[in-house]
């Protein structure tokens, strides 16, 4: 087997007094796509932004590609939690971003591609500001993609979206990673998500790893399919179960 | 495969009709802040028809007009405004390449921050009359020395917002400049200088009121031009009419600058929606 494009090893992360990610394991092969499911504020979005490079890990070690991970990750693109656009820029020219060494020419026509294929062609001389909460998320997804990462971070890319246009975005993120071959991270509370787009699904509590589960469906995956409701019933309540809920 | 999911454009006649409303409303909306001044000007001139205000006191507007048309016509008047637009026009310029100028070292580079914003925040303490002095004392007191009081009066405004604004960008914006791997130069072009020029044209604006009040100041030391000089020298033979042009000619000059950065801003800061008022 090649490299794996991520591999994690006893990664912790510290803020002040309270520790946040708490030896986390994780190997990420080139084109696997691996779901993270946990509670909010268990840790995932912090280990999205080890991942990326954007923090450092207070111990254990990052690799990618088998380098050891110092500064940025340039594999990486990232979509955030919050679609975190530029608001200074046209909703084609935030998409354009990751483009910026192309030449022009390619630049407008893949940005143009992306943030049609989101749906979101004719509003690309929009300002940011103007779209609604969903839009620009997908305007932000459209960016992540459109760089043809070989690591694509996407956190919680859906989450405000309505039922039906996130499944149409999840036929996008899934046909463009069989595409690119390139490896996925996806965060999500959406545990349907999770089991329609995931090769393998973790399930975090508190920093930790709590469950794990292979997805082995075939692919595009039937919802209805009684494997697929077996499975989704498993993490679910493996994301449930939790023995210090009423602590909490 | 995918079908855009959001095609739904403007409804084209319904945007029509919507732009009608705007133009005929937008009309009504520029007529609103000149009301005041206007109601002002009415009952000035009334009042003084009426011999309410002795003309020694408060000239009615018309006469202020008619004086404001001899002084044109006798090419004095152009020949003031003329010399005090240019001590504006210079004062700004430079203001605006040092202030400007250094509020993006200091606030891009940690280095020009620790050597020089503590010693600039503290001499912008200091009010920039207090230098009068001083400026006669390096420059004498020709134009030189009123050049540097008014450059000094448009550096500090300028000079903070400029810092303020490279400071207070969102620094997720920054990182997500970086994951999508733009270099420095890329991140100042692109991140920087938009986040921070809002806040730089609030700069200008604040610049130009504080250059414009060392001006009038300035042009009341040792000078045979300028409007400030022929206010004061109106003040030694007591006509209050030519004190009074002056005075209204400071007002549109200044709302003339505020106005043309204003024009600056909607052309060029369009992507902020702003709170607009209840
Ligand atoms: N810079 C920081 N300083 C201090 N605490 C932080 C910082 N960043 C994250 N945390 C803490 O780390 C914990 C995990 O945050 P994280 O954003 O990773 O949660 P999450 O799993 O992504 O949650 P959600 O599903 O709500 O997005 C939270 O308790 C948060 O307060
Ligand atoms: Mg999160």
């Amino acid at each position: 087997m090649a490299t794996n494009r991520v591999l994690c090893r006893g990664v912790s992360k510290q803020y002040g007094q309270s520790i946040v990610l708490d030896g986390i394991d994780l190997a990420l092969a080139p084109g696997e796509a691996v779901a993270i499911v946990g509670r909010s504020g268990c840790g995932k979005s912090t280990l999205l932004r080890l991942i990326a490079g954007l923090d450092r890990p207070s111990a254990g070690s990052i690799d990618i590609d088998g380098k050891p991970l110092t500064g940025l990750n340039p594999h990486a693109r990232v979509m955030f939690q919050d679609a975190a656009l530029l608001p200074w820029k046209r909703v084609i020219d935030n998409v354009a971003l990751g483009l910026l060494h192309a030449p022009a020419a390619q630049r407008q026509a893949e940005a143009a591609h992306a943030l049609s294929a989101v749906g979101l062609g004719p509003r690309a001389a929009d300002w940011p500001s103007v779209l609604s909460g969903g839009q620009r998320q997908r305007v932000s997804l459209a960016r992540a993609l459109a760089c043809r990462p070989e690591l694509l971070l996407l956190d919680e890319p859906l989450g405000a979206l309505d039922a039906l246009t996130r499944l149409d975005m999840q036929v996008l993120i899934e046909s463009l990673w069989q595409s690119l071959g390139s490896a996925l991270v996806l965060v999500t509370h959406d545990v349907d998500e999770a089991v329609t787009l995931a090769n393998r699904i973790l399930v975090m509590d508190r920093g930790r790893w709590t469950a794990s589960f292979s997805v082995d469906l075939p692919r595009p995956r039937d919802r209805t399919a009684p494997e697929f409701t077996l499975l989704r019933n498993r993490v679910l309540d493996a994301v449930c179960h939790d023995p210090h809920r009423l602590a909490m | 495969m995918l079908v855009p999911v959001d095609a739904a454009g403007l409804g084209s006649s319904a945007a029509r009709s919507r732009l009608m409303r705007v133009t005929v409303a937008s009309g009504w909306h520029q007529l609103k802040p000149w009301l005041l001044p206007l109601a002002v000007l009415v009952i000035w001139e009334i009042s003084a028809r009426l011999g309410w205000l002795p003309r020694r006191i408060l000239p009615a507007p018309s006469h202020v007009l008619s004086v404001g048309w001899e002084l044109t016509v006798s090419g004095e008047l152009p020949k003031h405004l003329w010399v005090s637009f240019r001590r504006a026009a210079y004062a700004m310029a430079i203001g605006s390449v040092l202030g400007i100028g250094l509020g993006l070292a200091t606030g891009l580079f940690r280095l020009a921050e620790q050597l020089l914003d503590s010693s600039i925040q503290m001499l912008r303490t200091v009010p920039s009359l207090a230098l009068i002095p001083l400026a006669i004392l390096w420059f004498g007191i020709g134009e030189e020395c009123k050049l540097f009081l008014m450059v000094v009066g448009a550096f500090f405004p300028l000079y903070i917002t400029t810092y303020l604004g490279i400071r207070s960008i969102d620094p997720r914006l920054i990182e997500v400049a970086q994951i999508f791997g733009l270099t420095r130069g890329e991140l100042i072009r692109h991140v920087l200088l938009p986040a921070a020029l809002p806040s730089v044209l609030v700069g200008v604006r604040m610049a130009f009121g504080l250059m414009w009040m060392n001006l009038i100041v300035v042009e009341t030391i040792a000078t045979d031009k300028g409007i400030g000089y022929l206010i004061n020298n109106a003040r030694e033979f007591m006509q209050t009419d030519i004190i009074v042009l002056g005075i209204l000619l400071y007002a549109l000059l200044g709302k003339a600058a505020d106005s043309t950065v204003r024009l600056f801003e909607r052309r060029f800061v369009t992507w902020k929606s702003q709170f607009a008022g209840v």
